[in-house]
Formats: C-alpha cells, structure tokens, sequence
C-alpha cells in the first residue's frame, strides 16, 4: 500500500522537524494502526508489539531531519518498525516459546490470521512482508542477515502451500 | 512443463514476476488442465483473504498517552543533563575521585556506590545524594527551579489584560448602563447599543470586536490566552489576528472559538445564533463536542440546540431550505438524497457533516458523492468513513479544506 503524502502530512513534518512535539504525535497518530499492526503480527506478542511502536515513534522523533520525502512517511515509519521487531525476535532468549495460540474461527479472516500468527517466526515474516504488505523479495532480503533471496522464495512457497491447506479444509 | 513444474511456476506467475514465456505457457497450461486451474484458484483465493486482513488489528489505547509523556520525559532528561554538567564541573571531578575509590573498595560497596555516581549525573533517582552533596551545591541547583516557579507567577498575573480600549463609539452605547466616560471596559462589565450606534473594542494581542447596532455583550475575561465574551444579543464581527484558540463567544450552550480571521456571529430576539466564517476556520464547541466551521461557510444555531449542519455562505436557497428539513423536520434520507443532488463542489463539506447523523445506506452514497470530488487523503480508508470516525471524518475536512482554499485563492 504505497500512497503518498497528503498536504496535511507534509505540513505536520515540517512542523515536526522545527521540533513541534503536537505535530509530530499527530503524525504518529494517524499512522498508529499501520505501525502496531505489522509490529503485532511480525512479534505474534501484544506486549512486544505495544514497546516497539513506542519504541519507533520515540526513534522517528529522534530521527525526523533525516526523512526526506523520497518515500512516503508512512512507509519509512513502517521500515523502522520492522526492523526493531526483526531485532526484538531475533534477540528472544533460546528458550522463549510463542504463546500457543488458539485458532480462531468466528470469521474467515480471524482463522487465517490466527494461523498466520502461530507461523513459526522466518516463515511468518516473509509471507506478511510478502504477501501483506507488498514487500519485493529484495527488500525482505535486506531486512534479514542469514537468508537468501531463493531461501525466501521457497520459504514463502512453503507457507502458501500451508495456508491454502488449512482455509480450504 | 509439466504439472509439477506449472504448480512451482505458479506462485512468480501470481507474483507477476514471471517472464512473457513462462506467462503463456502456464495461461495456456491453465485453459486445458483442470488439476492445476484448482491450484491456481485456490491460490487466488488466499491472496483475496490475505488481502481482506490489512486492517483488523485494533491498537490498544493508550500508546499515544505514554509517547507524549515520554516525549516530555526525554528532553527534561536531556535539559537537565545540561544544566548538570554546567552547573558543576567540581562534581565532575569529585566523581572522578570517587569512581577511583571504588575501584580500590570491596566487590560488595561496588554496586551502591556505582548508582550515586549515576545519580550525579542524573540518571538516577535514588537517595545518597546528601552526601556527595553539601547544601549549597542543592540549592545552587534548585535555584533556577525556583526562579521559573517565580517567573511563571509574575507572568500569569501580568497576562491580565483589563480593561479593554473602546477605539471607536458611534453614537450613544452604555457600559455597565453607565455613560461611556472612561472609553474602556473592564472584566464583568457589559456594553449596550441602540438602534443607531456601534462600537470597536480591542482585544489586546488578538484583534478587535466589532458590535453592531440593538446588540449586548458581556466581557467574561480578560487574560492573554483566555479572552472570553458573551453575546445576549444582537451581532458582533471578530477580526483575528491570533491563529491560538485565546478568543471565545459564549452563546446559550456554545462557544465560540476563532481560530484566526474574520468570523460574525449574531443571537436574534429567539435566542437563534448564526455563526459566519469569512476568513480563517472557526471551532465551535458544544457540551464538550467541537464542531469546525471552514471559512465561507455558516452555522446556525437554533437557540440552546446543538450546532446546526453547515452550510456555504453562497449555497442556493433550495439547499439551505433542505438542510433545515434535515436538521430539524426529521427530513431523513429523503432530504439527503435532496441535498447530494443539489450540492455543488464548494459544498461538499456539508455533506461530510452530515455522514455522523445519516444511516449506513446513505452514508456509502455520500461517501461516493464526495469523492467524486474530493478522494480521502491517504490512511483514511472507506471503512473508517462508513464508521463515522470522528478522527478520520477530520482528516478528511482538513484535506477538503485546504482544496477548496486554493481554489478561490487561485480565482
């Protein structure tokens, strides 16, 4: 979902970069549900998911003079968020285990979603950066250390795979 | 190919990553091998679903509470760490000497001593700091505190304004029923003309009142940043240079507030206000809802009622006589779909104000009809609309706004 800045958006950054707290919490506020969607569903953690989109306007304040508005501010502001999260997954103790997660299956979206949270974490970040957010296999590249471009590609093919087995039971 | 290579091919194809060959052969595989046509279509369908999940999710509360309390948090942090480092430069050094000393003292001591060292630079919050510190060291550090407390009283008790200069006076007005002598007035007083006399008064740092002719206001306060009048009766035109909400209208239930520009405002003997933006938007606040009022539009407020649906000050008779139905002949969707059909470009934001009172059918028509004219800004979704999310229904009259103000700028 690449949409560009409205007017509004870029006189709320042009405010926040003079250093303008109000504005920038409005901005933080209008891209609010963005940030702790992707956060929530990367880390599958309520509590996780809430510190890192704290954590990501805190940093996006700190950091507001170096956006230009070469991509939209709703996706830099995605970016940060995603990174912290890969971080926060990524240094989880050895023996951290996901939450089991019941599946939901009051509607057709709750089942797939919950299905999708109880994805083990690699599989789980590719198929919502991929597939959900519209990320190139590049750029989910980027995000990871370890991976291969072919290693997420078939990764993502995997859990397709997965998926459409389980919504068409 | 084959069906195993089709069903690997299939997901660059949907990725639309495939290249022209591949494309067609898998399209011409597709139209003849029903097995893989399934595959496809399941696939299809996984893609729809995923695609429907973009916005379930709903934040907790609270997040943006705890941002702009550790907003704040920080650059205290950040300004005191300052002054610290400032104020005492022979701290400093006793720190030194005394990090030195830890270092020669037990693996027990280590730990206490270490946090009043953090503490001298003021990072944490614990006790010992009596005795690294002498009394004149505190009190040379709480001085500024105490200053600003000072300052800030001086300051709020200067920011009082009254009275208030009467710049001009045609005819006979009476202040307080008194004669106009002092050619000001004060808080609490009020002032009252007759069928042939007016009057300006100033309103220091923000603008002037115009009152015109059969009107009474009273002045309620006089302070920078809290300048509030009443209107009982009659009209009055505000000139605005502030663009801060520092000057309200108090009318019967509502308040008036500028936000900069030129606004009149008139109460008739039925106790009926009217509220006129002329330059600048206007907020109009009522048992605690804020209601804005975009320039070029007006406002009726039936006496002690919630503020009316706005409406453009040039919009044609047959659609003010609609909106009137709709406010207050229970005109329903009969009346909307008068009002979609009869409303031009210029006024589209009364229909947006009118999506919070109108039915789920109606309000995807009006969300429809504004479009065609104005599409909501990014992030606020059709759904978020239909919900009449006041938040969202604000982004969107800022963006319609801003629209329309360069339209008449650019005419």
């Amino acid at each position: 979902m690449t949409v560009d800045n409205t007017n509004y958006v870029e006189y709320l950054i042009e405010h926040s970069k003079e250093g303008r707290k109000r504005s920038f919490i409005d901005l933080c506020e209008i891209n609010l549900r963005n940030v702790y969607t992707i956060a929530y569903r990367l880390l599958s953690n309520e509590d996780e998911a809430q510190k890192v989109t704290l954590h990501t306007f805190v940093k996006s304040w700190e950091k507001i003079k170096e956006y230009n508005s070469k991509i939209p501010f709703s996706i830099w502001m995605k970016n940060t968020a995603i990174e912290y999260s890969i971080i926060v997954l990524n240094n989880r103790d050895a023996d951290y285990t996901e939450r089991k997660r019941p599946i939901k299956s009051s509607s057709e979206q709750e089942f797939l979603e919950s299905h999708i949270l109880s994805l083990p974490k690699d599989d789980r970040i590719i198929i919502i950066l991929h597939d959900i957010e519209g990320y190139s296999y590049k750029e989910i590249y980027n995000f990871f250390e370890n991976l291969e471009i072919d290693e997420i590609k078939s990764k993502l093919i995997n859990t397709r795979e997965y998926l459409i087995n389980k919504i068409s039971v | 190919m084959n069906c195993e290579e089709i069903k690997i091919g299939l997901h660059d194809f949907v990725d639309e990553l495939s290249d022209d060959i591949m494309k067609h052969e898998i399209e011409v595989h597709l139209r003849t091998c029903d097995k893989c046509f399934n595959e496809y279509k399941k696939l299809k369908n996984l893609f729809d679903k995923l695609k429907d999940l973009t916005h379930t999710v709903e934040p907790p509360s609270g997040i943006i509470q705890a941002l702009s309390s550790k907003l704040l948090e920080n650059s205290i942090k950040d300004d005191l760490k300052e002054k610290i480092a400032s104020d005492s430069g022979k701290i400093k050094e006793e720190q030194i000497n005394l990090e030195k000393s830890i270092l020669e003292s037990s693996g027990a001591m280590r730990k206490s001593i270490l946090s009043m060292t953090l503490m001298a630079t003021g990072v944490s919050k614990s006790l010992p700091i009596r005795s690294r510190l002498n009394w004149s060291k505190i009190i040379l550090i709480l001085l500024p505190f105490v200053l600003l407390g000072v300052a800030y009283i001086v300051y709020d008790l200067q920011k009082n304004n009254s009275p208030w200069k009467i710049e001009t006076a045609v005819g006979r007005i009476l202040i307080d029923g008194k004669e106009n002598i002092t050619g000001t007035i004060s808080e609490n007083e009020s002032l009252l003309s007759s069928d042939n006399s007016k009057a300006e008064i100033l309103i220091p740092h923000v603008g002037s009142i115009e009152v015109n002719q059969n009107s009474i206001i009273i002045l309620k306060k006089a302070k920078d940043g809290d300048n509030r009048i009443t209107l009982e009766k009659g009209s009055v035109k505000i000139k605005n240079v502030s663009k801060e909400p520092d000057f309200a209208i108090d009318l019967k239930n509502s308040s008036i507030i500028d936000r900069g520009g030129e606004l009149t405002v008139s109460v008739d003997e039925y106790g009926n206000a009217k509220v006129s933006a002329k330059i600048g938007f206007t907020e109009i606040n009522n048992n605690s809802e804020n209601y804005f009022l975009s320039e070029k539009y007006v406002c009726d407020i039936m006496n002690g009622e919630k503020p009316g649906t706005p409406y453009r000050s040039d919009a044609p008779d047959t659609l003010i006589k609609e909106i009137k139905n709709f406010d207050y002949n229970n005109g329903g969707d009969n009346s909307i779909d008068n009002i979609i059909s009869t409303a031009r470009k210029s006024d589209m934001l009364t229909l947006l104000a009118i999506i919070p009172r109108a039915s789920q059918t109606k309000r995807k028509i009006l969300f429809q009809a504004i479009t065609n004219h104005f599409p909501p800004p990014a992030n606020v979704t059709r759904m978020d609309i239909l919900n009449a999310n006041k938040k969202m229904l604000h982004l969107w009259w800022e963006e319609i706004r801003e629209q329309l103000k360069s339209i008449s700028d650019r005419k």
